[in-house]
């Protein structure tokens, strides 16, 4: 009887395969190597001491076809191989959801290809777990267009001594963003939003100073929850890297550090003071965003006309439906379409921007050398600017007088010559410093005017015939906040944070009646497989019987 | 069109059994629970939702009802398709019909594409009849139409790649016990190289890049993606090239 040699040849076999394994998973080391010398080993002595019957059955007709089958199978296996790691490279993702969930927004990506500085992203999530999975397909989307992101994915429970050094006190998720000595956290929101603004702050070094103007009846920059407050508002310029100050004009006037001023829905009007303030401001280069309800701060709305901007007081009504936002009120009106202009703010928009008892603001008539004054959203040609919509006894409709569609009801003017641009010198002292004796100095329009005034071009100016469209209760509605952040944006040259943002995802509650769930589970329990289980009984019975 | 004569036959010989339908029903009870009581659990929580909003924030019908439920379905669905891939040639060489199939005037290709397609028709059907649930939540909620394709769309796919690997083990053995255990082993291993494989290093994305379940959770959640398309394919395609690679042996016995 001859010696079992054959019994070397699958142990030289399952040696090498367990040196493979023992190499992909640890890395290499004396041991492993030692797998594949012993494997090697094996299978020459295998083919050193059985040579004749491995000779014999290699001449075979069924080995040479096995190994033709051996040879093409391993083909056709490098040919997948080959093909899936083609895909990885070139990957590329159809999002079939309705919401389109899978899809980044425009400006995430600006943001995630803007990257300059490397991200480490520890998520601590229960491992598994929807949340950890929903977050990891984020990110992965993101790194798509972007190279300096990574990612961690650390379950606080199993790791407790990472979760101790990162402070993570609960197994609901927590997200920390590293760069450097800089770090970012997310709590309980993991939104595309959430994440992106975080990526924002991290990788833009300096934040932008915002000056939110005061002492005219505005909404609170600091209320959160009122419908009226602008606190909504405020806090995504935050997790956009803006830092809001509140910025006191008549006391203080407009200080020189501000990167834009934001005056939001002023009810009461402004002193000439303090417009030419904003004119001064303005010409030595400053930015403003100037939201405007009908009706309010009608002196500060006529000023606007210094830099070309003609503000109406009327009120924008629609008559076409399809414009309404509430059907009943033309005067809630929805933009979308063609009601965007070709301008950073507004060009990216896919969606709607409603907008409540807006006036109307457009060019004034006549060239203003110096001021490039252009109009980015406007209404349908079915509405009118409404003088008349004080009086309840007026009927609504668009008389000779008033403007007709499409009527703007926003513009942005470019200050290319300061010149353009009038302000009133103080007649005081030029020593006169900032807000210094501002409250006493009746008559002196020029008093808050910088003594140095220094005009430059480049000066900018956002003016909307609205303001509630940036409040707590309407921001959240279609693109209302895009619109508003863009404005800041465009204001601050802020490239990166132009576009269209993401929607928070909306929760969806499910609600059924006992009676309903009981016959939920009679249905899918048992009167559909009772189906199945006659068929069986029939087919049985034919077999048998038939 | 021999493919698709061979596709109805493999059908035809599985429905025409009491068992088929045994199958389908005893699929059908396992869904259904599934569905029934994940529902009941979303609606128990959808209750916090409302008395809470801040902790349900993130709670979607998506995310946690629909993608969950196809994953316990792919699973169910990784021990039938053993079970039905492993008569597909061994009952053939059983039966003493290989080589009646073998003289027959169609192609070996023909052959295994026609068999696999038999056997994907039946779990076609299978989850055919599992519609009237996810059709249910419609009328009471408003499901992703987009994460419904997705979730029958991989368990479509993850079928195919049980039903092929099956198919190429009955090639191997006359005996069904041996290939639906070897399916069924090496089935549940592509599973769990997902798991394996989480953490980081080229290792571990070796192993999640081999593995079934990293790529059916793009699907679970309405993402198509054309790496997941390409391994589907891969996997499926090299299966059904080593079934042809057998098949052929026998015609040089």
């Amino acid at each position: 009887m001859r010696a079992p040699y054959w019994v070397l040849g699958p142990a030289g076999a399952i040696l090498l395969i367990a040196f493979g394994s023992a190499w992909l998973v640890l890395g290499g080391g004396p041991a492993v190597t030692g797998l594949g010398v012993a494997g090697g080993l094996c299978l020459v002595a295998w083919a050193w001491l059985d040579g004749d019957r491995i000779t014999a059955f290699s001449e075979s007709r069924g080995a040479r076809h096995g190994s033709g089958a051996l040879l093409v199978s391993a083909l056709g296996a490098m040919v997948g191989v080959l093909a899936y790691a083609v895909a990885i490279d070139h990957d590329h993702t159809w999002d079939l959801t309705q919401d389109r969930r899978h899809t980044l927004a425009d400006q995430s990506v600006v943001v995630a290809a803007g990257l300059d500085r490397d991200i480490k992203v520890y998520a601590f999530f229960r491992e598994a777990s929807a949340e950890e999975k929903a977050f990891v397909g984020l990110v992965d989307r993101l790194r798509e267009h972007t190279g300096h992101l990574t990612v961690e994915l650390v379950d606080p429970l199993r790791n407790p001594l990472m979760a101790e050094q990162y402070a993570i006190t609960t197994d609901n998720g927590t997200v920390v963003l590293v760069s450097g000595d800089d770090r970012q956290r997310l709590e309980a929101d993991f939104s595309e939003e959430a994440l992106v603004a975080a990526l924002v702050r991290l990788s833009s070094g300096a934040s932008h100073r915002i000056c939110w103007a005061t002492g005219h009846g505005e909404a609170g920059a600091d209320d959160d929850y009122e419908p009226t407050g602008y606190g909504a508002a405020v806090i995504k310029l935050e997790h956009h890297n803006y830092e809001v100050v509140p910025q006191a004009i008549l006391t203080d006037g407009i200080d020189r550090g501000c990167e834009a001023l934001v005056v939001a829905g002023p009810s009461s009007d402004w002193l000439p003071r303090e417009r030419e303030a904003l004119a001064a401001y303005v010409a030595e280069g400053g930015r403003a965003l100037v939201l405007i309800e009908a009706g309010a701060a009608s002196e500060l709305a006529v000023d606007l006309g210094r830099y070309g901007v003609d503000v109406r007081d009327d009120v924008v009504l629609e008559s076409d439906p399809s414009r309404l936002i509430a059907q009943g009120d033309p005067s809630f009106l929805a933009f979308y379409g063609d009601a965007y202009a070709l301008h950073p703010i507004v060009r990216d928009l896919q969606g709607m921007v409603g907008m409540r008892s807006v006036r109307s603001v457009g060019p004034a008539e006549g060239e203003r050398p110096g001021l490039v004054v252009q109009e980015i959203l406007s209404t349908s040609a079915s509405s009118w600017g409404e003088t008349g919509w004080r009086d309840p006894a007026v009927e609504l409709i668009a008389d000779g007088a008033e403007r007709v569609g499409p009527v703007p009801v926003m513009v942005v003017v470019e200050v290319t010559d300061p010149a353009a641009i009038e302000v009133a010198r103080s007649a005081a002292a030029p020593a006169v410093a900032m807000g210094e004796g501002v409250l006493g100095a009746s008559g002196d329009e020029g008093a808050l005017v910088p003594a140095d005034l220094a005009p430059e071009a480049g000066g900018r100016l956002v003016v909307v015939g609205d303001a509630d469209f940036a409040s707590n209760q309407l921001i959240s509605v279609g693109n209302n906040q895009d619109v508003f952040l863009n404005a800041v944006a465009w204001l601050v040259d802020e490239a990166d944070q132009l576009g269209e943002r993401p929607e928070a995802d909306d929760a969806q509650a499910l609600s059924l009646t006992v009676a309903q769930e009981v016959l939920m589970w009679l249905v899918s329990v048992l009167l559909v497989p009772l189906v199945a289980v006659v068929a069986a009984i029939i087919v049985m019975v034919r077999r048998r019987f038939l | 069109m021999s493919v698709f004569h061979i596709a109805w036959r493999e059908l035809a010989s599985i429905l025409n059994t009491a068992v088929g339908w045994l199958v389908l029903a005893g699929f059908l009870v396992i869904a259904g629970f599934f569905w029934s009581s994940m529902v009941s659990f979303y609606v128990t929580q959808s209750t916090d939702l409302l008395t809470n909003p801040y902790a349900g924030a993130q709670m979607n019908l998506s995310d946690h009802l629909l993608a969950p439920y196809f994953g316990n379905v792919a699973v169910v669905l990784l021990m039938i398709c053993p079970a039905i891939s492993m008569r597909l040639f061994s009952e053939e060489v059983r039966q003493r019909t290989m080589e009646l199939l073998l003289t027959a005037p169609v192609s070996t290709a023909s052959i295994v594409a026609g068999k696999l397609l038999g056997a994907l028709g039946f779990v076609a059907l299978m989850l055919a009849s599992t519609l009237h649930l996810p059709l249910t939540l419609m009328v009471w909620g408003s499901p992703d139409v987009g994460v419904l394709i997705g979730g029958y769309a991989s368990l479509m796919l993850v079928s195919a790649t049980i039903l092929a690997m099956g198919m190429m083990f009955s090639a191997m053995t006359a005996n069904q016990v041996v290939a639906v255990v070897l399916t069924f082993g090496s089935a549940l291993v592509l599973w769990v190289l997902g798991w394996a494989g989480s953490g980081d290093g080229a290792t571990a994305e070796v192993l999640t890049g081999l593995g079934l379940l990293d790529h059916v959770q793009g699907f679970l959640t309405g993402a198509v993606k054309l790496s997941d398309l390409v391994y589907f394919a891969a996997m499926i395609g090299f299966f059904s090239l080593a079934t042809h690679q057998r098949v052929e042996g026998y015609r040089w016995r």
